[in-house]
């Protein structure tokens, strides 16, 4: 029986976060209309599809010790990158003039392809010029910001073609989003990745005991800049189809994503000292930080309040992490 | 690498510092050299002195912040308050 009370407490302990939106979750669904229904679900799918693909990108960072302040911003600059070169060609304040219809799978794979750059640059200053993650990609975070600013000229930029408003709106079987299936393959494509590559364990490898890790052949800096410049490129995915979704962006676009990321990550167990993380924590981190928003605004909680409670939620994720940190020493 | 940049992090083969907080152990060849420890896990130190126990107790302190906050904001929202 002392046996059994160790392990509710324990679970209790790990996954107190999960406990408590589930909670929260069925006081809001049985207090209110609308909330268990099949429109609110694909709200939620479409919600977390885009931020599951930014996470995961965050999530090498942070099992290799290390950790993402642009993300964010990139995925602002991705979505105003998409924007400019997807609006509608007789659109009357369209930005690029001179560009002709471009399909929206080409300009995903440019604004991936840019990202990419900018995460590999991020990469380079992390493992060739040892500046700590938080510092470079600090940096880096208002770097974007700032040519974001400049590319746009501080506008805000709609009128998209259809077929880019389709990738953003679309359904299948009336209930699961165009937005989803593109969280799904990345997702499958990151469970692939972290289990069953060499990458994959060079990366836990890195974030166990980085200097282990070379002693046994690990090439840290080639992983490392690997690890950004993918983070680099679902940053722009997560750009892309944010901006869709919103059928706008502009520079604010983007803007906290990394911190939500961070925590969502945090609370699905890829834990801040590193070599710990599964895309299916990530999964549920970031289903938890959506319901958890989701639940609040049915409730009708005032949005300042919302904002409290969300930090108060990522404060008790890194508590906790903590805590599991200071039981195994 | 080149060969003109200088690699800034411990050799595998020379022995690490002695730690000024708490004595190494002697550690044998076989053996992955210690890892010098990154500002998180310094972080997380600071609190080795902390009983779990006020720990849960600090995390219950959260939580129960965090059901008042939704009340309180639920409570705002609704204009009761």
């Amino acid at each position: 029986m002392k046996a059994k009370k160790i392990d509710i407490k324990k679970f209790v302990s790990n996954n107190a976060i999960i406990i408590l939106v589930f909670i929260l979750m069925m006081i809001t669904g049985f207090s209110t209309k609308n909330f268990f229904s099949a429109d609110n679900f694909k709200n939620l799918l479409a919600n977390m599809s885009p931020r599951f693909i930014l996470a995961c990108g965050v999530s090498g960072c942070l099992i290799t010790k290390g950790t993402d302040l642009s993300a964010g911003r990139q995925a602002g600059l991705a979505a105003c990158l998409s924007a400019m070169m997807l609006q509608k060609l007789d659109y009357s304040a369209r930005v690029l003039t001179w560009l002709p219809s471009i399909p929206w799978p080409v300009v995903l794979l440019i604004v991936m392809v840019i990202m990419g750059c900018i995460g590999a640059i991020n990469g380079c200053v992390i493992a060739f010029l040892k500046v700590p993650p938080f510092i470079a990609t600090l940096g880096m975070q208002t770097i974007v910001y700032g040519a974001c600013q400049i590319i746009t000229n501080n506008q805000p930029l709609g009128g998209f073609e259809d077929s880019y408003l389709v990738v953003g709106r679309g359904v299948i079987l009336s209930i699961i989003p165009y937005l989803a299936i593109f969280a799904v393959i990345i997702g499958l494509y990151f469970w692939f990745l972290y289990n069953k590559t060499r990458h994959g364990k060079y990366m836990y490898a890195i974030g166990g005991n980085e200097n282990a890790a070379q002693v046994a052949g690990v090439n840290v800096v080639a992983t490392l800049i690997r690890i950004y410049l993918l983070a680099g490129m679902m940053y722009g995915m997560a750009g892309f189809l944010i901006g869709t979704k919103a059928g706008g962006a502009s520079t604010a676009t983007g803007f906290g994503y990394e911190l939500e990321a961070i925590a969502a990550c945090t609370i699905g167990g890829v834990s801040a000292n590193g070599g710990v993380g599964k895309v299916s924590g990530i999964l549920i981190g970031v289903l938890v930080f959506e319901v958890l928003k989701i639940c609040l605004q049915f409730l009708g909680v005032d949005p300042a309040y919302t904002f409290i409670a969300q930090g108060v939620v990522i404060i008790v994720a890194v508590a906790l992490d903590l805590r599991k940190y200071l039981a195994k020493k | 690498m080149s060969m003109d940049e200088k690699d800034t992090r411990p050799s595998p083969e020379e022995p690490m510092p002695p730690s000024a907080e708490s004595p190494e152990p002697q550690e044998s060849p076989d053996e992955a050299p210690p890892r010098p420890k990154r500002p998180i896990e310094r972080f997380y130190d600071k609190f080795e002195g902390v009983p779990l126990k006020a720990l849960d107790i600090f995390i219950g302190i959260l939580i129960a912040a965090f059901i008042i906050l939704v009340v309180l904001g639920y409570l705002k929202g609704h204009e009761i308050i």
